[in-house]
C-alpha cells in the first residue's frame, strides 16, 4: 500500500492515480472531502488528526511500502510584506505538516520491512526565488529534515528523497502568470516546461526496487542552474 | 498492563538476542552512553510495545508530550518504560 498526501489535488492526485493504474493500493489523504474510494480526511497540521489516520491505515493491516508527501501550498509574497497568518499556514503545512506526518507514519513503513519516502520540495529553493522566500524556507526546511531523516532510516531499509519541481500547472501555481513561468524556468537546465507525468517518472524511479541506494536525495525536474 | 519483565523478553528479541539476560535487568539503560541499545533497537522496541498495546486494546504513543516531559525520560530503564506503558494503559481504560 502506498500513502499519498494532497492525493485530491493536482501532482498527489495525478501520482495517486497512476500508482492505482500501475495496481498499487493508494491511501489518499488531504482535508477536504472527495469522491475518491481510498481517501482520509486529514490536516496534516494537526498531530491528533495525523495519528487518528495512522491508526485507521495500521488497523487496515495492510503492509505500507512508501509514503509520498505531495500535500503542500504555497503563496508569493515579497519577504517584507507575508501576513503574519500567511507564515505561519505555509510553515505549519509544509514543514511542520511534513515532519509530522513523517514522523506519525514512518512506524507503518518499518512494519514492513523496507520503503520509500518522498517528500516535496520545489526549485524555489536551489535558485532562491524572489517572491518565495517564505514557502522556500519551508521548502528547504523539508530538504534538510529528509536528509536527516534518510539517515536515522537506512537501517531499517528504508529511503528518504525530495522532488523539487519547477512550475507544474496545477492549482498552486495559479497564481503566477506566464512571465514568470518562463523566468523559472530558464533556471533549469532542461528549460522546458515539465508535467504531471514528469514528476510521476521520478516517483517511479524512487519507487523501483532498483533504487535502493539513493537516499537523502533532491530530485530537480529538468534540473536547476542552482547552487547546489 | 506490562511487566518490567515482559519488557526485557522485548528488548532481548529486538536486539535478535544479541542482549544476554544475565546482563541485561529493569534498571539497564535503554538510552544514553551506557546503554547497549542502539537507535534502531529503540524504534524496535517502542513498535513492539506498540502492538502489546493494541493487542490488549490501547493505544501506546511514545512520542506523547506527557511521556517526553516527565522528569527522566520513560526510555530510560525498563522499569520506567513499564510504569509509563501502565500509566497510559490505565488512563484509557478510565476514560
Ligand atoms: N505545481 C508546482 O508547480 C509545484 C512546484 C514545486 C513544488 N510543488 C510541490 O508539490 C506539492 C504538490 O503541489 P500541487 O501543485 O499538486 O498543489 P495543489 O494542486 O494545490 O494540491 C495540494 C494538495 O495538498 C493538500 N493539502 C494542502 N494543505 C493540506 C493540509 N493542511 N492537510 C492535508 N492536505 C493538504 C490539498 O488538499 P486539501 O486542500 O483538500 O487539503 C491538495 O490535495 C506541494 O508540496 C508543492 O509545494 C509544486
Amino acid at each position: 500500500m502506498i500513502i499519498v498526501t494532497g492525493g485530491s489535488s493536482g501532482l498527489g492526485k495525478f501520482i495517486a492515480q497512476s500508482l492505482e493504474n500501475d495496481n498499487h493500493k493508494v491511501i489518499r489523504i488531504s482535508r477536504r472531502s472527495s469522491n475518491f474510494e481510498n481517501h482520509l480526511n486529514c490536516d496534516i497540521r494537526n498531530y491528533e488528526d495525523l495519528r487518528k489516520t495512522y491508526k485507521k491505515i495500521k488497523d487496515l493491516g495492510e503492509p505500507v511500502f512508501a509514503l509520498i508527501n505531495c500535500a503542500g501550498i504555497a503563496s508569493m509574497n515579497l519577504a517584507l510584506t507575508t501576513p503574519k497568518n500567511v507564515i505561519e499556514n505555509i510553515i505549519n503545512t509544509n514543514l511542520i505538516g511534513t515532519i509530522y506526518t513523517n514522523q506519525v507514519f514512518a512506524p507503518l513503513i518499518i512494519r514492513s520491512g523496507k520503503g520509500r519516502i518522498i517528500n516535496f520540495s520545489t526549485i524555489a529553493v536551489s535558485i532562491a526565488l524572489e517572491g518565495e522566500s517564505v514557502y522556500s524556507a519551508s521548502k528547504a526546511g523539508v530538504e534538510c529534515f529528509s536528509k536527516v531523516l534518510a539517515k536515522e532510516l537506512a537501517n531499517f531499509k528504508i529511503t528518504v528523497n525530495c522532488i523539487a519541481p519547477g512550475p507544474i500547472r496545477t492549482n498552486l501555481i495559479r497564481g503566477i502568470n506566464e512571465v514568470q513561468i518562463k523566468n523559472i524556468l530558464k533556471n533549469q537546465i532542461i528549460k522546458k516546461e515539465f508535467n504531471h507525468q514528469d514528476v510521476f517518472d521520478i516517483v517511479k524511479l524512487i519507487l523501483s526496487p532498483d533504487s535502493s541506494s539513493l537516499t537523502g536525495m533532491v530530485f530537480p525536474v529538468g534540473g536547476n542552474n542552482g547552487f547546489r | 498492563m506490562i511487566t518490567e519483565d515482559e519488557i526485557i523478553d522485548i528488548v532481548i528479541s529486538v536486539s535478535d538476542n544479541k542482549i544476554k539476560k544475565e546482563n541485561f535487568n529493569s534498571n539497564s539503560n535503554l538510552v544514553g552512553p551506557n546503554s547497549i541499545f542502539d537507535s534502531l533497537g529503540l524504534v524496535q522496541l517502542c513498535i513492539a510495545l506498540e502492538d502489546k498495546a493494541s493487542e490488549i486494546g490501547f493505544e501506546f504513543d511514545w512520542k506523547s508530550e506527557k511521556a517526553m516531559s516527565t522528569m527522566s525520560s520513560i526510555f530510560k530503564n525498563p522499569e520506567s518504560l513499564a510504569i509509563e506503558f501502565n500509566k497510559q494503559f490505565s488512563e484509557q481504560k478510565n476514560k
